[in-house]
């Protein structure tokens, strides 16, 4: 008895020394946390209430939906959010598909292309963020060469898109080198027979390269949708944590907001809501990941049929 | 150089998937065993828990005198070669083949010397700078049995080292592995799929399926005495050639019965066959190996086969023909028509033709059409005919007084009297006979046939004696079972009996008591076996259980009440039959309603899984 | 006669495929001149005066007023001062560096009783971790900032390493290429003599080395950028990271052209160690995807 159960105690002993760090890391920068913002968020702790700070429950919660008078960006910045969402998601999948497809039609120098598009993602994020607040200023390199003087970080109808260009035009990089090799790890012989069947250039891109690389673009369509909830750090870069142009007010540039003006209760209830959010889209992820197989197999079905199609308009 | 045993060994995943069943083995020091079986039987899990990679379930694993079940593989002087060699990638072969004995801190100096040294053996001297990927893999291979042999083991592990190599140089490999073990003079445990590999190294073989073993002997053993089918189908090539059939007895021996032939066995082999089996209606399977099936013009012998070939292979020395006694399905490899000859010269034969076969019916397998089990035995069980009149019998061609015990029950008449080979012996006095052949089984037991009278029986007995020599036979009465029209009259005396029932603790007063609770009867249990139940987790006072204990074993005395059912008297031996409960058993000696048990010969088995506990 | 005859390849130029690709290297060189231009045009302004950049218009060349080629690296001069580089860099480097060494190490160690040791719990301790990984790194900043006001943290340089110490993250990758492993190498060493430690160090963490090196360069490279933690944790000006400091300058009243000088001299190093370790940052880059 005593063998076993010390080699089991040992074996416990070993595996508990080996992710201890881990345990304590989890502890107190990931578990403690979360339960200290938790208990924030339903308390009135803020810079009024420092010290005296009392537990209001739901009270915050229910504020930030409704209490237009003390929240009056909220709903406006959800809002923003959504938009700046439509403005980078398609357009990151379209513009990641298409490069990716003309850098794998077999052409020279694809490497060097690839290397280009892909500086933004290692530059410094501030000192983009430098470069193009110095390039859209009234006399920056845009205005230069279209001979304008448009100031579009501070006009509220170009704002916003000017940061969707951004992320778009830094975000390229990575989203083609991934798209790409989902691109490659399509099996060559897929092309040939849709060749053989009679496939023309746009039929072989629907039917073989998009259904082959649909697991990437869903891909893209999650972190689009994670990543978009959270933008607001570029915003804050550039305007500090207050400015007059309303329409770069995201849901994350608010949190900054409050988080700068030590309104901790809001924030961290702020925070929460941000999770569910995340959290759902998250759930649904997986939902879809699960029943992917099951699309894909449709999928394929599809493309035999079409092909199927095309034999009997050759025979 | 060690002796290592495997004692009901067994392997469970998640309390319910067995992956190796009640594993016995006693392997001798300097032998070379070998696992074989199909993927999946459990021969590198076996392998495994020798080496201490696996987790014993249930057993004991002695290596030398320690038991090993708990002993880190490090501290169990073992050394073992892997499927795909495992040499460390970032690693010279020098440093590969020294990296154990740094681990157990040998001085340098003498680490060089043994490095080099092995190397010398293995020819691999020129590579030691180099890094495992410059090597083919016929050089891995070498560097692993350098790293392997370096460390002067007791024991040497192979997991399936030469199956990553192409059939040339595992040839070469194989004989250089049989080379190193004449060297080393070690134990070996190989594990293979391979039955060639199996056949050609191993001293010993063990056949595995499913996680049990089918049969352990050595490489002619196995090849001639299958105990079953798949051990028959499994050795050799190629394959026994398998014919559904049913015997009957004959006049001058077993007429074999198939579709489309039929075979007669002599006599010479007849009696070694199952006499239940030779109504003419069981089912068996015939199995002919295909050297024992030769092409002739004409079968001088009559035990030949009409068919028609298939196909014909050429080998080179050897030519493999491919036939089937029924025309419509020749192209059907698996029909129970088909089969396979074997033949040195080439006698014209062209496939479409129908062609005779001679079949060496001395040398005819015979198994269970269900279970697969062997009705053709080595060592027979012969069952004979006896008259009982007036407390003698006669059998064996001789007339014997009966035992008070027998006496009393056997009525007048006439008997089936089933002799197994360890109820007789060579006596002073007894039943006289001829001894009139002598099979050595190896390890100082032979087995001789003796003619008694008309029939014949067989014992295992030293060995020392000669064909043709006078003997006498006896019979230890305790161990034959009397039989009429197959319905047993007087059975023998079981070795064992078996107790159903659950482990129990609870509190006397102030003090903890372990018991075995069978049908409301609790039997305290001594500290030593307590221990070894605690050994097996907690789960022990939860599963239904069965405690087996030998009949020798339980003595007269104690305190467990039985009530006596009767007693038996066997002359020089006297047995009791007991009743404990709902369970009837018999133990020697007289008198007395208390027994005892030697907890240290009970053995525990776990009736929901049926598994060996200890 | 016909021997005579020239041998000519025959001419088989599709026009339609020439103008396809000729199409294709079009547009992507354009798309092309959309990365570099902003890049050049940077370095070009960083070497001018704020008089030059006013007189002209569209250049990429570093010229003076009068249209003539001239490097005014004054401006580095003054970035170099007014981002405190000195304090910043190194402040930056310990960051990095201690963060990248801890991160590999620990990690690696938890990743590597996930994938191999079996102890108690195992199973529940790595499938609460994959939860935590769904919480995304804006959701933890209030938190975060909650314990480091709590422990005392803020104003310090240990708030800017502990917080992101280790990473779930690249534990769930490392354990991946851990069980990737052979594990019959891990077996051969444990029956050699070795310890579980020595396997995990000797044996297995030099297998996955390509891993280490991707991680180490992603996790050197995330926090050199990293803005938005230093900036809301630390407001003191020694403890300033290269980021938060060129942030400090952007909003700060000076030449434009100093402003890009800064970004210049901030994202060089990586840019160049990117030019220098391609294959690794690529390779880590596939390596987080395939997770999606």
């Amino acid at each position: 008895m005593k063998a076993q159960t010390k080699q089991k105690l040992k074996k416990n002993a070993v595996g508990y020394a080996f992710i201890l760090p881990l345990l304590l890391y989890f502890l107190v920068f990931q578990l403690a946390p979360m339960l200290i913002a938790m208990f924030m968020s339903f308390t009135n702790y803020s810079i009024d209430h420092l010290f005296d700070y009392t537990f209001v429950g739901f009270k915050n919660y229910i504020e930030l939906f409704t209490n237009s008078a003390k929240y009056p960006r909220f709903w406006s910045s959800l809002k923003t959010t959504f938009l700046y969402i439509l403005l980078t998601v398609p357009a990151n999948i379209i513009l990641a598909l298409v490069v990716s497809s003309l850098l794998n039609s077999k052409i020279k120098c694809e490497k060097f292309f690839k290397t280009i598009f892909y500086i933004p993602s290692v530059t410094v994020g501030v000192a983009i963020m430098v470069m193009w607040k110095q390039m859209l200023a009234p006399d920056g390199l845009i205005n230069q060469i279209f001979s304008t003087n448009v100031d579009f970080l501070n006009n509220e109808a170009t704002a916003l898109v000017m940061f969707a260009l951004m992320s778009i035009w830094g975000g390229l990089g990575y989203n083609v080198l991934i798209m790409l090799s989902a691109m490659k790890n399509i099996d060559p012989s897929l092309y040939e027979a849709a060749e053989i069947d009679g496939a023309g250039a746009v039929q072989k891109f629907l039917y073989v390269t998009v259904p082959g690389v649909m697991p990437t673009v869903l891909f893209f369509l999650v972190t689009g949708l994670i990543g978009g909830f959270q933008v607001g750090e570029q915003m804050l870069i550039i305007y500090g944590d207050s400015t007059e142009i309303s329409s770069i007010y995201t849901y994350v540039y608010g949190l900054y907001y409050y988080m700068s003006n030590n309104e901790f209760a809001t924030a961290s209830a702020m925070s929460y809501f941000l999770f569910a959010i995340i959290l759902v889209i998250t759930l649904v992820q997986f939902r879809i990941q699960n029943g992917r197989s099951e699309t894909m197999k449709k999928l394929i079905g599809k493309i035999k049929k079409s092909k199927g199609e095309k034999k009997v308009e050759t025979v | 150089m060690a002796k290592v045993s495997l004692k009901h060994i067994y392997k469970v995943y998640d309390g319910k998937v067995k992956a190796v069943n009640d594993f016995n083995l006693e392997i001798e020091d300097k032998e070379f065993i070998v696992f074989v079986g199909p993927s999946g039987c459990g021969k590198s899990t076996t392998l495994r828990m020798v080496a201490g990679l696996e987790e014993i379930s249930a057993g004991e694993l002695w290596i030398g005198d320690t038991l090993c079940n708990h002993v880190e593989p490090k501290n169990r002087n073992i050394s073992m070669v892997f499927q795909n060699y495992a040499l460390f990638p970032n690693m010279s072969v020098y440093d590969n083949i020294a990296f154990g004995l740094r681990m157990h801190k040998v001085p340098k100096n003498e680490i060089d010397e043994k490095v080099r040294a092995a190397a010398e053996i293995l020819g691999i001297t020129e590579y030691l700078d180099r890094k495992p990927k410059a090597l083919s893999g016929g050089q891995r291979q070498r560097v692993a049995l350098g790293r392997a042999i370096v460390r002067e083991p007791n024991v040497f592990l192979f997991d399936e080292p030469l199956s990553n190599l192409d059939a040339k140089l595992r040839a070469r490999m194989r004989t250089e592995i049989t080379r190193l073990h004449k060297r080393l003079q070690t134990t070996f445990i190989y594990v293979t799929h391979d039955q060639i590999e199996a056949m050609t190294m191993g001293d010993r073989i063990v056949v595995m399926k499913g996680g049990y073993v089918q049969q352990i002997d050595t490489p002619q053993n196995l090849f001639r005495w299958p105990e079953n089918k798949f051990v028959a189908g499994f050795i050799g090539t190629p394959q026994m050639n398998f014919f559904p059939a049913t015997l009957k007895r004959d006049k001058g021996g077993v007429t074999v019965t198939t579709k489309d032939f039929t075979l007669t066995v002599p006599a010479s082999e007849a009696y070694r066959l199952d006499e239940e089996y030779l109504d003419g209606e069981r089912k068996v399977t015939l199995g002919i190996r295909p050297d024992d099936i030769r092409p002739v013009a004409k079968a001088k012998s009559g035990a030949e086969i009409r068919a028609e070939v298939a196909f014909v292979e050429e080998l080179g020395t050897q030519i493999l023909v491919y036939a089937n006694t029924d025309k419509s399905r020749l192209m059907e490899e698996n029909s129970e028509t088909a089969f396979c000859a074997a033949t040195a010269g080439n006698p014209g034969i062209c496939a479409g033709k129908e062609v005779c076969f001679e079949v060496n019916t001395a040398k005819l397998h015979f198994f269970d059409e269900a279970t697969g089990q062997t009705v053709k035995h080595r060592i027979p069980t012969v069952t004979v005919k006896g008259a009982v009149k007036g407390g003698k019998i006669k059998m064996l061609g001789a007339e014997n007084a009966l035992p008070p015990a027998l006496s009393t029950k056997l009525e007048n008449g006439e008997y089936e009297v089933t002799l197994p080979a360890e109820a007789l012996a060579f006596g002073k006095s007894g039943y006289a006979g001829t001894v009139e052949e002598v099979d050595d089984l190896g390890k100082g037991r032979v087995l001789y046939r003796v003619c008694c009278g008309k029939d014949r029986v067989f014992l295992i007995a030293e060995g020392g004696r000669a064909a043709g020599e006078s003997v006498f036979v006896g019979v230890a009465a305790e161990k034959v079972t009397f039989k009429q029209s197959g319905e047993v009259i007087v059975g023998a005396i079981p070795a064992t009996f078996r107790l159903g029932g659950r482990y129990v603790r609870f509190k006397d007063g102030k003090q903890k008591k372990h018991c075995i609770e069978t049908d409301g009867v609790r039997i305290e249990t001594p500290l030593e076996f307590n221990r070894k139940m605690y050994d097996r987790g907690r789960s022990v006072f939860k599963r239904n259980l069965a405690f087996e204990a030998s009949a020798d074993k339980v003595k007269f005395g104690g305190d467990i009440p039985v009530t006596v059912e009767e007693a038996l008297d066997y002359g020089d031996k006297k047995y009791t039959r007991l009743r404990l409960n709902e369970t009837t058993f018999c133990i020697e000696g007289e008198g007395g309603t208390n027994v005892m048990f030697d907890f240290d010969d009970v053995k525990v088995y776990d009736s929901d899984i049926d598994m060996r506990l200890f | 006669m016909k021997q005579c005859e020239k041998l000519r390849f025959p001419k088989r130029v599709n026009i339609a495929s020439v103008a396809k690709k000729t199409a294709v290297y079009v547009v992507l060189i354009a798309l092309c001149l959309t990365f570099i231009i902003p890049y050049l045009w940077m370095i070009a302004t960083s070497l001018r005066t704020e008089m030059a950049y006013n007189s002209t218009g569209f250049t990429l060349l570093p010229i003076d007023e009068f249209g003539k080629l001239s490097f005014h690296f004054e401006n580095y001069g003054e970035a170099f001062k007014a981002l405190d580089l000195g304090t910043v860099f190194l402040n930056t480097m310990i960051v990095c560096v201690v963060n990248t060494a801890a991160n590999l190490f620990l990690n690696s160690l938890a990743a590597y009783a996930f994938a191999r040791l079996k102890f108690f719990g195992r199973n529940t301790v790595f499938k609460v971790c994959l939860f935590s990984m769904m919480v995304p790194g804006t959701v933890m900043l209030v938190p975060n900032y909650l314990i480091c006001d709590f422990l005392g943290l803020t104003e310090s340089i240990p708030a800017l390493i502990l917080p992101f110490i280790m990473s779930v993250y690249n534990i769930f990758l490392l354990r991946q290429q851990f069980l990737g492993v052979d594990k019959e190498i891990e077996e051969a060493a444990k029956i050699e003599g070795a310890g579980v430690f020595r396997i995990y160090f000797r044996i297995v963490l030099p297998l996955v080395k390509p891993m280490l090196i991707v991680l180490g360069i992603t996790t050197f490279m995330w926090n050199y950028s990293n803005y938005l933690w230093p900036y809301i944790v630390n407001t003191d000006e020694s403890l300033r990271t290269l980021s938060t400091s060129l942030a400090g300058l952007m909003g700060a009243d000076y030449d434009l052209t100093v402003k890009l000088a800064g970004a210049v001299i901030v994202s060089a190093p990586m840019i160049i160690v990117f030019f220098i370790l391609q294959k690794f940052i690529v390779g880590g880059t596939m390596a987080g995807a395939v997770k999606g």
